[in-house]
């Protein structure tokens, strides 16, 4: 968490300094949310997320500097420079992808927890969206089949709201007639729960035993994580008018490093210096990340038309274009 | 100088809050700036001393560009750079840039300006993707260079198909001389099939005149001898010398002939010359006459049993003649491939020996160049060479009546060591069957 | 060879792939226990079970959208949609998911996905059912189009489809469904995608067409010859995405002269995209310019004689191969 939460500082920091370019959405404040749920899967799960997804990356094992790299732009990144901040993909360790179209992932998510029953496994999905994600029509048709399909035993997924209170700059209470966002997805027959996101106990706690539980039942679970981000929306989001200061430094009383720090020293005698060589540590792996990130090379120009489809190279128009 | 926006590459100081030297608090409001988008304080990202503001009030900086250093306890202030330039120091040493901006509280305290409705954010928030170059090569350009070429000097521009103007290209005819039969009067593929016999040459003779150019200033100079040219020298002052000429001149109606060429042409969409078929009609004239075909020597004439025809070429250099062999067995369109190959490789000094060498007989034709008629020097071990003129249209009395025909003057210059009068006479003879008569070529 | 309809031959190549490879498994709106409204899979459920045979709610974006994810992990879905029309309930999902997954991914992921059914006009379905589609699609990177117009083709062209490892917008034309026309037996006939043929030689003018325009080309040329001496040639792209053109070309040396056919609006049609790519390439050979004969630029009535106003027939082609060779 540590290490999320200084990898964006020095995102943020990259980006000021013109070095990564695009959007840029930081998870600071959101860290348990990654880390409770990712650190109860194993090998061969799937997880799908928005376009906030630096946390999930690194919560995955993909490494700071080859994510770093990806928001640099360079050869050497999770998607080879392709995607960029919004689209970490890293299949090998089961990210199945950063999307950039709000909720558009969530029937992706359902479908691979199709496939993974239809192949017998009992690997499953797990589906990050924000409470801005919720309004969108892909939520709910992916919702409604994932509830459809679940009843079967055929739709292993666990969803996970991020609830920060926000739609970008439009707070729940501006953007959804039913502010108990768990309760719509209730709606689709799907078991729901709400877990304190700042604590990554809580979040752990209840990951473990609902994960479980959709390895055993093939259907579908929602956890709605409570949760609040420090950070702008994205990086332009310099004026933040839509929230006070004072909001922002109440929230940061709850802050899930803390909490976590706290935790730790009562249950195993964590102590401040612990903590100052984890933070040390944390930033020198940064400091590394984005050493590599500078040095590593851009994409060859022939990237250009690689990977847009399989077989047949890109369209041949291209061959001519004036 | 920090990126505010996601399209941001500039920005630009408004006033300092601090100056060099003075104490700062991480938080504390040290500049104001301005972007595309917005006027913003930026906040010191740590406690320390300013140190030497290197972009002053007004000033603008790039992305990345160092305003000032926030300088830790006992850190020295460097010199400012010349010129604003990216930070070239890595991060993990105490950020050291007035970076990290925040909004300053709520209310009357906060500076920020939002513009997003401005001139300013419609025109400069893309102007870094504007000015993208990418690595793509215009390859439409040699479309436009194609079509220049038959696009007339000066006055309305015809409308023609691309093909029409292609093909009119191909065949030295002026647009200027074709009537466009399609939509508002453009000229298609048909029009310029039409123009045949007559009409192309006239075409041609019109389209080969040239404008005259400004001379070059006379001086006087030496050429040094090529050893092409020394060659031609000698061959042909051995020509001239030892062998007694006559000349033959004789004027052939090949109103026909241009015509049967202009049909091929419409067959096979071939490039086709007038004399492409002048060097298979005298080959197979030559059957006819072993005597022409002949070499003079101190103890014997010979006759040969082939009959290879050189074919006079200008290029550059001078002179040369590229040989068609057994030309009286190959096909008119044979002959035309053959012949552009072998003037194509002449031009560009690429000729093998035994493509110039070894002729029975030589022809040269200066028609493209309007010459009505003119004689030839003959290229030895030849007995003959045939001097084709430029086929025209000609008021001449056919059954008495005055008719335009097109017409050719040819001259044949003999070595009469081995050919008489009357011998290269009924040689021109048999050669007007075949001129005259084309079907006689193609068959 | 057996003589077989368009319609069999696609539920043949599906049945065909679902047999040979248990990856594949086939989900649309109505087309298990209904049987499907142009009963193409009339009889799978049966055969296949619900897990291979998804009957979908009425949520396009959900049914290509779970493909989407189902073929990221290696299956092969067919989406079915009742009528291409309502695929742009799912354009998000098709164009900004499964078009660009592999791209923005660096290549980590194939997206084995078919999404196939009718196209066209011709039974008054009027404004919202009528619609072709293939320029929409064959605009994005990321993605193949598949327009077939003979039933070997939609049988070998599927078969393709189904084996590959890319997104397929199969576009089908509602109204070829009852042509019959030879399809081999063979189960592994395949029809390589970009490949265009010449369905039938001419010499004087080249139309460029697919699908069932391309049909009404070829009726149209076989009329012209006998009536009246012209000798058409008929190219027929089969793929809009990837795009052969030089069969096309070749075509064009020779006849110097074409048209392009399709169903679809004019403005920014494929047809748009074919008559610019041969003036940019043969623009030397050309004797005419390229003309489009395309659909009325208006939204499918309902009316019948509406309708036909608004299609294109015989009688259009026939205006723009003698316009082009300056006979009209």
């Amino acid at each position: 968490m540590i290490l999320i939460r200084r990898f964006e500082e020095a995102s943020e920091r990259e980006f000021r300094r013109g070095k990564i370019g695009g959007y840029l959405h930081v998870y600071s404040g959101q860290e348990a949310v990654a880390i409770g749920v990712i650190s109860a899967l194993k090998k061969g799960d799937v997880v799908y997320c928005g376009y906030r997804d630096h946390a999930q990356a690194l919560a995955l094992g993909s490494g700071p500097s080859r994510v770093m790299a990806e928001l640099f732009g360079k050869s050497t990144g999770i998607s080879k420079g392709k995607g960029g901040s919004m689209h970490l993909f890293d299949a090998a360790n089961g990210l199945y992808g950063g999307y950039g179209i709000v909720g558009g992932h969530i029937p992706l998510a359902a479908g691979s927890a199709y496939a993974l029953r239809y192949r017998n496994s009992d690997n499953i999905a797990v589906c990050y969206f924000g409470d801005g994600a919720m309004n969108i029509g892909s939520f709910h048709e992916g919702m409604n089949m994932a509830g459809l399909w679940g009843k079967d035993g055929l739709c292993p997924v666990l969803w996970i709201i991020e609830n920060n209170g926000y739609a970008m700059g439009t707070s729940v209470e501006r953007h959804s007639a039913l502010t108990d966002l768990s309760a719509r997805v209730r709606a689709y027959n799907i078991q729901t729960e709400k877990v304190d996101g700042q604590d990554v106990f809580a979040m752990r706690g209840a990951a473990d035993r609902i994960v479980r539980q959709i390895r055993e039942t093939g259907k579908p679970y929602c956890i709605e994580a409570m949760t609040y981000r420090f950070s702008g929306h994205g990086a332009a989001d310099i004026l933040q008018p839509y929230r006070s200061k004072d909001e922002v430094e109440k929230h940061r009383d709850r802050d899930p490093i803390t909490i976590m720090r706290k935790r730790l020293a009562e249950v195993s005698g964590l102590t401040d210096d612990d903590v100052k060589k984890m933070d040390e540590w944390a930033t020198e792996e940064v400091a590394k990340a984005v050493r590599f990130a500078e040095e590593s090379p851009v994409p060859d120009g022939s990237e250009l038309f690689t990977d847009v489809v399989a077989e047949h190279g890109p369209h041949p128009v291209s061959e001519d274009n004036g | 100088m920090p990126k505010m926006g996601d399209a941001m590459s500039e920005g630009k100081v408004i006033r300092w809050y601090k100056k060099a030297g003075d104490p700062v608090r991480k938080g504390e409001a040290v500049l104001e700036i301005e972007t595309d988008k917005v006027n913003l304080d930026l906040e010191a990202e740590a406690d320390g001393t300013l140190g030497t503001i290197a972009v002053g009030e007004g000033q603008m900086a790039p992305v990345g560009g160092i305003l000032a250093k926030i300088l830790g306890e006992g850190e020295k202030a460097d010199a400012p750079p010349a010129t604003p330039a990216p930070p070239a120091a890595p991060v993990e040493e105490k950020p050291a840039t007035a970076a990290e901006a925040k909004p300053a509280a709520d209310g009357q305290s906060r500076r920020a300006i939002d513009k997003k409705d401005s001139i300013r954010h419609s025109t400069g928030e893309y102007g870094e993707a504007v000015d993208m170059k990418g690595p793509r090569t215009d390859r439409s350009i040699r479309h436009d260079q194609g079509n220049v070429v038959a696009m007339p000097q000066g006055g309305e521009r015809h409308r023609s198909s691309p093909l029409a103007r292609k093909m009119a290209s191909e065949m030295g005819v002026s647009l200027d001389t074709v009537q466009g039969s399609g939509p508002r009067g453009r000229i298609v593929a048909a029009d310029v099939k039409k123009i045949s016999g007559g009409q192309a040459a006239a075409a041609r003779s019109k389209s080969a005149m040239p404008a005259l150019q400004q001379p070059a200033a006379l001086e006087t100079r030496q050429i040094p001898l090529s050893a092409m040219r020394r060659t031609i020298a000698k061959r042909l002052a051995e020509s001239t010398g030892p062998i007694p000429h006559f000349y033959l001149t004789a004027d052939f109606d090949v109103t026909n002939l241009t015509s049967v060429r202009q049909q091929l042409i419409d067959i096979e969409g071939a490039k086709l010359s007038v004399n492409d078929f002048m060097i298979r009609a005298v080959a197979l004239a030559l059957r006819h006459h072993p005597n022409i075909n002949a070499s003079w020597g101190s103890e014997a004439i010979t006759q040969h049993g082939e009959i290879h025809i050189g074919v006079a070429v200008a290029t550059p250099e001078g002179l040369i003649t590229p040989v068609i062999r057994n030309a009286d067995q190959k096909f008119v369109l044979e002959i035309a491939q053959e012949v552009r190959a072998l003037a194509e490789k002449a031009k560009n000094r690429k000729l093998k020996p035994d493509e110039y060498q070894g002729s029975t007989f030589t022809i040269s034709n200066l028609g493209a160049w309007g010459i009505e008629e003119f004689t030839g020097i003959i290229n030895p071990p030849n007995s003959a060479i045939l001097a084709i003129g430029a086929a025209e249209a000609r008021v001449v009395v056919i059954d008495g009546q005055i008719v335009i025909r097109e017409r050719m003057k040819v001259t044949m210059s003999c070595d009469h060591r081995v050919i008489d009068g009357a011998t290269g006479a009924e040689y021109l003879r048999t050669l007007r069957q075949y001129v005259e008569q084309p079907l006689r070529l193609v068959v | 060879m057996a003589e077989k309809s368009y319609r069999d031959a696609i539920r043949e190549a599906m049945m065909e792939e679902m047999d040979r490879d248990p990856n594949v498994l086939i989900m649309g709106e109505d087309i298990g226990v209904y049987e499907g409204t142009f009963r193409i899979t009339a009889g799978m459920l049966k055969k296949y079970g619900p897990r291979r045979v998804i009957d979908t709610p009425i949520a396009e974006a959900g049914m290509v959208g779970t493909a989407v994810g189902m073929a990221m992990l290696g299956l092969r879905p067919i989406v079915e949609m009742m009528t291409v029309n309502f695929a742009i309930v799912a354009a998000d999902q098709i164009l900004n998911h499964a078009a660009k997954v592999r791209y923005f991914s660096g290549g980590q992921v194939d997206v084995p996905l078919v999404i196939r059914g009718p196209q066209g006009a011709g039974v008054q379905l009027s404004a919202q059912h009528s619609q072709t589609f293939e320029s929409f699609y064959a605009h994005f990177p990321g993605i193949h189009v598949v327009t077939p117009g003979t039933p070997a083709d939609a049988k070998g062209l599927l078969k393709t489809a189904i084996r590959g490892k890319d997104p397929v917008m199969f576009l089908e034309s509602a109204a070829l469904y009852g042509m019959k026309g030879e399809v081999p037996d063979d189960p592994d006939f395949t029809v390589p995608f970009g490949k265009s043929r010449v369905a039938r030689e001419g010499s004087d003018v080249t139309i460029v067409s697919f699908s069932r325009m391309m049909q009404l080309s070829l009726t149209v040329a076989d009329k012209l010859s006998k009536e009246e001496g012209i000798e058409c040639e008929v190219i027929d792209l089969r793929t809009l995405r990837p795009l052969d053109m030089e069969p096309a070309y070749a075509s064009v040396a020779k006849t110097h002269r074409a048209i392009v056919v399709q169903e679809q609006w004019k403005p920014f049609g494929a047809g748009a995209e074919i008559a610019a790519s041969i003036t940019e390439t043969m623009f030397d050979e050309l004797d005419a310019p390229v003309f489009r004969v395309t659909g009325e630029d208006v939204p499918m009535p309902y009316a019948r004689n509406l309708e036909l106003l608004a299609t294109p027939h015989e009688e259009h082609i026939v205006r723009a191969v003698k316009r082009v060779m300056y006979r009209s």
